[in-house]
């Protein structure tokens, strides 16, 4: 039912309905789908739509539909927890208090800080959650270690596409234009409906990935827009009526990238005015995209020669072209010029903060900007032990954090020194959810003497090296911004406002305030509890409120105004296409991209100073049965992993049962030739298996992926198994990131293959039986 | 007079399989986890055409409402008339609930394949 636009609203039978906006935890990217939080007696009832968000317009997902089962979890973690060092692995944890905990926490933060230096100390952050914010600002100001990791091999989500963005068009994140951030939407007379999208690596519907809700497709392509699928799969976006299918290979799209680019430089079908004006080395990229002729291409790719002669002419000649680039930019060894090539095909397409075509942001700012900001808290000399920087300055001007396959290497070597203390922020990296290599993640992380997790039900991961668990709040239990793209391109902000409180939870903002408030108070001066040391519920909420309401000053709100106006799109304050005409993307505001050159970097200055080559290049995949012969016959088939689906953010939602039901064991994609050829029948177990590693899946057989190329389900742990060491809870059962290899990146530190390593294929006869 | 008769009606080139009609039913019903009152069903992937453009391929799913469904949200039911939440929260926006009349309207307005089931 309607219940209107105030935040919220008390019934005549006690139920309170508070609108929010989501997030996480649990997880999911920074969608927010608006949503009425119904509660009861400050009990959860369920999760509605609100009508009143131009977004999603009452639609929201299966997950945060779920969330009612999440949130009274029997496994959920509701209360702070410890467990003594020569425990750990064991079931033995003991309830303590927040108290407690903040004590011995900061006094173990103090001993290391004094003893081994702040670097000592790392944190490792989860992917797409409310953490991509505040884990930054917990390892920056609150512990002061320069040493924040995500630990996927060769960063291979989302930070590659930002950093090249950053380098090559001196913008944020260019998004699909959705009209997203027009109050009008599709029919405010700004925006222009996209007549094509192009569709790259990426599966919105179900990943909605950095915040762009995906099922904006479907809304598009009912007014009529159609998509180009650029996938190994056939998608079923890709699968409707009117659209085209290039069906590559794995790992060989920046091959397709130069070839499209050859084509219309060849054909003269492509935006000469955008690229006469903005484009920096067009001579060069002319003769270099002219090295990858369409036959070659197609032979590299598998892509017929008329398919993509047939794209090359629709993205030269019809307009507008809006684009949609996903993770298969990111998980890629060759994946920082297929990124770069991307931008230049979307320059000569015309689409480059255009409407209906990639709108821009700059490359940080709000909370992404504050977040960053961040790092201000340590003096140089601390700042420059941060782990692979030196390096990787390719991978560490772009991205605040560590090299992750480097610190693998730094604790397995304990050079350039040890790390001693470990924080982990919402990441649970031993399920194959980002580390490349996890069971030498595993042995790694035993050496550090102290480890403190932050999360919301107990993970493999908490379990096998966990000493302190700090139970976190759902996004309906705490108040907090969720803004799209962390601050790099944000298409609106909303806020999430707090409808029931759980055991003694905590959010993100929350912890690092009150760490903060302890171990570095002049960063973090909001928290003031009553003596100054003890939990102050009332003085937390407060500082909660100050925090967001600093936070919203630049936009002339602060916290209470900002839950009343419900949510904020640019469209409606100042914002402007077109932004390098109008001197609106330089800090020195003039004309033109936020670039060396000011222009876009076909020829990229920046590469070239590191030591890449500035212009794009294809390189075969160096785990394929092309680059490797001697090992084809082993290991003939190539398999891609990490496609979303509606029932699971990567290693969450698999212990909610109506999820579950709808996925209830690991699956890998296998086209029939392939099975008959294997003897694997649909159902079947199947262990999928390399030089590196193996895991085991259920076979869905299926001819939207072609004979030889599998695709396996990542994030699989089980959590109604055993959970204590060794089993924790199946995690090395079907653990696909155990089959990627360790450091085997590009030259700027970035791009690792988690959608392309060759293995080969066996039926057995169960999860657990040969 | 005839008793009211109410009706799902289903943009099935677009309905997207996203599974969240399922949940909202179990939530707005408070259902056990084997009952639905909708459940998904899938038709394909696969290949009826030459090509691989979209037009070979034939691939969808229909939001099948169950007796359970009906009994509610059908002639009679208890919320009858009511919008379901899974019509609300369905994120393609492919789903439409009204009178059978209401419904045969709307099915009309579009000249592509639509499926209407009578509760």
């Amino acid at each position: 039912m309607a219940y209107g636009k105030q935040w919220q609203t008390v019934m005549e039978d006690g139920t309170v309905v508070t609108r929010s906006n989501t997030w996480s935890p649990p997880g999911s990217h920074p969608v927010g789908y608006g949503v009425k939080v119904v509660t009861k007696d400050g009990e959860l009832i369920r999760i509605e739509g609100d009508d009143d968000n131009p977004i999603t317009t009452g639609r929201v997902n299966a997950m945060n539909l779920a969330l009612r089962e999440y949130t009274y979890a029997p496994e959920r973690i509701i209360y702070p927890m410890k467990r003594a060092y020569e425990d750990r692995g064991k079931d033995k944890w003991v309830r303590t208090t927040w108290d407690e905990a903040l004590d011995t926490i900061c006094e173990k933060v103090r001993y290391y800080q004094e003893n081994y230096g702040p670097e000592s100390i790392v944190c490792f952050g989860g992917t797409g959650r409310e953490a991509c914010i505040f884990y930054y600002a917990l390892t920056f100001s609150v512990l002061q270690s320069p040493n924040c990791c995500y630990t996927q091999s060769g960063w291979s989500c989302y930070g590659p596409r930002c950093s090249i963005s950053d380098y090559v068009l001196g913008a944020g994140y260019p998004e699909l234009d959705y009209a997203g951030h027009l109050p009008g939407s599709y029919d405010d007379p700004r925006y222009t409906l996209s007549k094509w999208v192009v569709v790259w690596g990426k599966e919105p519907l179900p990943s909605n990935g950095d915040g762009f809700f995906g099922h904006c497709l479907v809304d598009m392509m009912k007014r009529g827009t159609k998509i180009i699928s650029i996938d190994p799969r056939i998608t079923w976006v890709g699968s409707r009526n009117g659209n085209i299918n290039l069906q590559v290979r794995p790992q060989t799209d920046t091959a397709l990238a130069l070839g499209l680019m050859n084509l219309m430089f060849e054909s003269g079908e492509y935006d000469h005015e955008f690229a006469e004006n903005w484009i920096y080395g067009l001579d060069e990229i002319k003769a270099r995209a002219a090295e990858y002729p369409v036959e070659k291409v197609s032979e590299i790719t598998t892509v017929p020669v008329e398919d993509i002669k047939r794209v090359a002419h629709i993205i030269g000649t019809e307009r507008p072209i809006g684009w949609a680039w996903g993770l298969a930019f990111d998980q890629n060894k060759n994946g920082v010029q297929l990124s770069q090539a991307f931008i230049v095909l979307a320059a000569l397409a015309g689409s480059i903060d255009r409407p209906g075509g990639l709108t821009l942001g700059p490359p940080s700012a709000l909370l992404g900007k504050w977040r960053m900001e961040q790092r201000g808290a340590m003096d140089d000399e601390v700042w420059s032990k941060r782990i692979g920087a030196a390096a990787w300055p390719g991978l560490s001007t772009g991205m605040a954090t560590t090299q992750p396959d480097e610190t693998l290497n730094t604790m397995e070597t304990d050079e350039p020194y040890a790390l001693k203390m470990g924080w982990f922020n919402s990441s649970n990296f031993l399920t194959p959810t980002c580390s490349a290599q996890p069971k030498r993640w595993h042995k790694a992380l035993q050496k550090l003497e102290f480890v403190v997790v932050q999360d919301i039900t107990m993970t493999p991961t908490a379990m096998a090296v966990g000493d302190y668990f700090l139970p976190m709040s759902t996004w309906a239990e705490h108040n907090g911004i969720v803004l799209t793209h962390y601050g790099r391109n944000t298409v609106f902000m909303g806020p999430m406002n707090k409808a029931l409180t759980v055991g003694e939870t905590k959010s993100d903002v929350e912890i690092c305030l009150m760490f903060g408030q302890r171990l570095n108070p002049s960063w973090w001066p909001w928290y003031k509890p009553a003596d100054g040391k003890s939990l102050d519920l009332a003085a937390l909420e407060t500082a909660v409120e100050d925090f967001y309401s600093d936070q919203l000053k630049e936009l002339g709100f602060d916290w209470k105004g900002f839950q009343e106006l419900g949510l904020y799109q640019p469209g409606a304050h100042g914002f402007e296409y077109e932004k390098y005409e109008k001197g609106l993307l330089r800090f020195d505001g003039q004309p033109g991209f936020n670039t060396i050159t000011g222009q876009i970097e076909a020829y990229s200055i920046l590469y070239e100073s590191w030591g890449e080559d500035p212009l794009p290049y294809y390189e075969e995949p160096n785990y394929s049965p092309i680059s490797k012969p001697d090992f084809a016959g082993q290991y003939p088939l190539i398999t891609t992993s990490g496609s979303r689906r509606y029932s699971s953010f990567h290693s969450e939602h698999r212990q909610v049962p109506s999820l579950r039901q709808i996925d209830p064991w690991p699956w890998v994609q296998i086209n029939p030739e392939t099975a008959k050829e294997y003897g694997i029948t649909d159902g079947d177990w199947v262990e999928v298996y390399n030089m590196f590693g193996e895991a085991r899946f259920k076979a869905e057989i299926t001819p939207i992926i072609k004979p030889g190329i599998l695709n396996c389900a990542h994030g699989w742990w089980f959590p109604e198994q055993d959970g204590e060491e060794p089993n924790l809870f199946g995690v090395w059962k079907s653990n696909f990131n155990s089959l990627v290899p360790h450091f085997n990146v590009g030259k700027l530190g970035f791009g690792a293959p988690y959608k392309g390593v060759m293995c080969n294929a066996r039926r057995v006869r169960s999860l657990d039986q040969d | 007079m005839a008793d009211q008769k109410y009706a799902l009606l289903v943009d099935y080139t677009f309905f997207s399989g996203n599974h969240a009609a399922e949940i909202a039913c179990k939530e707005e019903l408070g259902l056990p986890l084997d009952q639905f009152g909708i459940k998904e069903v899938q038709v394909g992937p696969f290949k009826k055409g030459e090509g691989n453009d979209g037009d070979d391929w034939e691939w969808f799913y229909l939001p099948c409402p169950t007796s359970i469904f009906s009994d509610h949200w059908g002639t009679n039911g208890d919320k009858a008339g009511q919008r379901p939440l899974a019509v609300q929260v369905e994120e393609s926006a492919s789903l439409y609930y009204g009178t059978v009349e209401e419904m045969q309207a709307k099915m009309a307005e579009f000249d592509r394949p639509m499926v209407l089931f009578q509760l």
